[in-house]
């Protein structure tokens, strides 16, 4: 262990920032402790699961739940080594695996009783003591002690630690198992997840297998993540208390000043051994004043005036009329200028306010209801046409040349507000607006008729239709009366 | 394979006149136990505002009532924490309690803008939210966007602090509690030669901590530096300690 190879910056921090730091030793070295762990721990995990063929699944579970500390030192080989220089190799982790695991597996597994008989202590601050273990080989009495030690300088953080780590594993689990329901397009899904967590937890129902496996996986997931930063933050702590006990950042600053002399040894003594010089002082400054007072060194400096063309800032001022006249020209543009605005804005104040007939008279509609109601497109004599076809046999055609001169008349002769939008309802209803009554009650009887035929395919009887081709109240086809 | 440089948790700021200041990011535990204190803050003043729910509700009416809750729970829920960085100094109660504080990441007071918009990204942070949360007032989530992001950048900071461009610093000092009581009595010697900076604070380190360690590990610790302090042994420490005292005091 060479201090001065050491790849963090050591220096006396509190118990938070040096969880900081071994926050920061897990993110820099991520991506190889992942590779380094599912190289090792999940297949583990993979032949544990496998047993709960012949095992209980709680039993397998509460295992795999024991071996934390066996995992633990996965993490712990590659930070310790990484923090001294000396990064290992996936190769390396591999060869020391069967190592970790079974390497006083017994008292470690023993060590995990939470509170009862070997050490309360390292159920709360496993991380940070695992590195005792593991890097020191304490074992017993040395290993009590020692912790003791320790836990004077970081104890409260540690259990602070576990229970924070604790809480976000499970925070962990069940935001992924959340995160993955919402990912699930079909809302249902999401819901079926909501609703068997719901069953089992409060309607003594059965977990169904796959919300039991998805469980699994989500916290081996989570063990995963949190663990890797577990350790890094207890392996922070633990560097931080070697470091204020036995003072590791003073070791390295005196090391490299020892070594910084070294190098700078012969300069100095080289330095040290020319002889003083100090008589030649006088001369030189002699020297150095006759040099100065040559014409090269003097300081030259040169003041210029420019003349200012006069007319330039005092103009405009100085004519008095000319310049009044200009503000007058210049404030009536102004007022006319708005004025005009003004103007034209009230001029066409129209544009600003819809009026419902303005905007009426402005498109007369091609067709209404799907039918062309363009006055070129009827017959000169509408009655004439209705009746032939009536005689034809062909009572929906008449009908329609009925309908369509009518609300030709409406529109172009009345200058109703039909739109192409409208309906029938509606257009009875625009009818009612008019003045004499006849037209008005032709067109209802002439729009029931109408509807009657279009939509129910129900012919009415022919003295209606009669009574319709002869009491015809509108003027020509396009109102010209 | 040692990366070049050396992984550290602290930030260095260069402020225009030259003066160098460090701040020191705090980490996501610290900064979840003050988010947790806060949430007490919080329910504390969600219950005065049902307290104030029930006073107008009798002496105005219950939609009074409603109406004055709802926006009492809106202001509580958004401006908590703005108003608390904002007008104390970065710091809400919960941070005020761990020793934390919210700076922009040059170091400066935070202000409005960043303070609400590293508050309105809390949302995102929050992800994913508990389901069937919309229903509620007030929303709560598993932080899983928050704790990635503050994990995952060299400043810890979360998506609010990303976008904000603020920071969680360490506000006091958490070991210069160290040991005015141990402190030895020497002689103050000035050193024989310049030290820099870093090798001033090393002599400065060793005499404030020499109380805390053991004989054998003072001479350990001294014993690269005989050439510095011309001796070794028992006469090297007190040399030693004698620099560091003049360095410190002078």
């Amino acid at each position: 262990m060479r201090l001065e190879d050491v790849s963090a910056e050591l220096r006396p921090r509190g118990p938070w920032e040096s969880v900081d730091l071994g926050f920061a030793m897990t993110r820099r070295h991520f991506p190889h402790l992942l590779a380094a762990w599912g190289l090792t721990v999940v297949p583990l995990w993979l032949v544990l699961l496998a047993t709960t063929h012949w095992v209980p699944l709680w039993l397998v579970l509460l295992v795999i739940w024991w071996m934390k500390p066996i995992y633990d030192r996965v993490p712990l080989f590659i930070l310790s080594r990484s923090l001294f220089g000396d990064t290992p190799k996936l190769r390396d982790v591999l060869r020391a695996w069967p190592g970790m695991i079974f390497r006083r597996f017994v008292p470690l597994m023993l060590l995990r009783v939470p509170w009862v008989i070997v050490s309360p202590a390292f159920s709360w601050a496993r991380s940070f003591l695992l590195p005792l273990v593991d890097l020191e080989g304490q074992k017993g009495r040395g290993f009590k002690e020692r912790q003791k030690v320790l836990l004077q300088s970081a104890g409260g953080t540690t259990a602070a630690l576990m229970v924070l780590c604790g809480v976000y594993e499970v925070f962990l689990v069940f935001g992924l198992l959340t995160l993955g329901g919402q990912m699930i397009a079909n809302p249902a899904g999401a819901f079926q997840l909501g609703e068997a967590f719901m069953d089992t937890a409060f309607r003594h129902g059965q977990m169904p297998a796959w919300l039991v496996w998805s469980l699994i996986a989500g916290y081996l997931c989570s063990m995963t993540l949190v663990e890797l930063f577990y350790v890094g933050a207890g392996f922070g702590l633990y560097i931080n208390c070697r470091t204020l006990l036995e003072g590791w950042d003073v070791e390295i600053a005196f090391r490299r000043l020892a070594r910084r002399l070294a190098q700078t040894a012969v300069a100095i003594v080289a330095i040290c051994c020319l002889p003083a010089t100090g008589a030649a002082d006088d001369e030189s400054a002699d020297a150095i004043k006759q040099v100065l007072a040559h014409e090269d060194f003097k300081v030259h400096t040169v003041e210029t005036w420019q003349a200012v063309p006069e007319g330039d800032y005092k103009g405009p001022r100085e004519s008095g009329l000319l310049a009044k006249f200009g503000n007058l020209l210049f404030y009536t543009v102004i007022i006319a200028a708005v004025a005009l605005i003004a103007w034209l804005v009230w001029k066409n104040r129209h544009i600003f306010q819809r009026t419902p007939s303005a905007t009426a008279k402005a498109k007369t509609p091609r067709t209404v209801m799907g039918m062309d109601v363009s006055p070129d497109s009827l017959p000169a004599d509408i009655i004439a046409a209705a009746r032939l076809r009536w005689q034809e046999g062909d009572a929906r055609g008449a009908l329609s040349l009925l309908y369509r001169g009518s609300l030709v008349w409406l529109i172009h002769s009345a200058r109703l507000p039909v739109r192409e939008s409208d309906t029938e309802g509606d257009c009875v209803r625009h009818a009612r607006a008019l003045p004499e009554a006849s037209p008005r009650n032709y067109f209802e009887a002439l729009t029931c008729g109408w509807v009657l035929v279009a939509y129910a395919g129900r012919v009415p009887a022919g003295e209606e239709i009669e009574h319709l081709l002869t009491a015809w109240p509108f003027a020509g086809k396009d109102g010209a009366s | 394979m040692a990366a070049p440089v050396k992984l550290d948790t602290l930030q260095t700021i260069e402020l225009a006149e030259g003066v160098q200041i460090l701040l020191r990011p705090a980490g996501p535990l610290p900064r979840a136990l003050a988010l947790i204190i806060d949430m007490l803050f919080c329910v504390l003043f969600f219950l005065l505002a049902l307290l104030l729910f029930f006073i107008v509700g009798r002496l105005v009416g219950i939609e009074a009532g409603v109406g004055v809750l709802l926006l009492t729970v809106f202001v509580i829920y958004w401006g908590y924490f703005v108003l608390y960085e904002v007008l104390r100094k970065g710091q809400t109660p919960g941070k005020k309690f761990l020793g934390l504080r919210v700076v922009r990441t040059s170091g400066a007071r935070v202000r409005w803008g960043a303070s609400i918009m590293r508050n309105l990204v809390r949302f995102a942070d929050m992800m994913p939210l508990l389901p069937q949360w919309e229903l509620w007032v007030v929303a709560f989530g598993f932080y899983l966007f928050g704790m990635t992001s503050c994990l995952a950048t060299r400043r810890f900071q979360r998506l609010g602090d990303l976008i904000a461009d603020t920071l969680v610093v360490y506000d006091r000092s958490s070991t210069g509690e160290l040991n005015s009581a141990l402190r030895v009595a020497v002689h103050p010697t000035a050193p024989g030669l310049v030290l820099t900076r870093e090798e001033q604070l090393a002599f400065i380190q060793f005499t404030e901590r020499a109380a805390t360690w053991s004989d054998s590990r003072k001479e350990e610790l001294a014993s690269p530096i005989a050439a510095v302090i011309g001796a070794t042994g028992r006469e090297g420490v007190v040399r030693a300690l004698g620099i560091g005292t003049w360095i410190r005091d002078s």
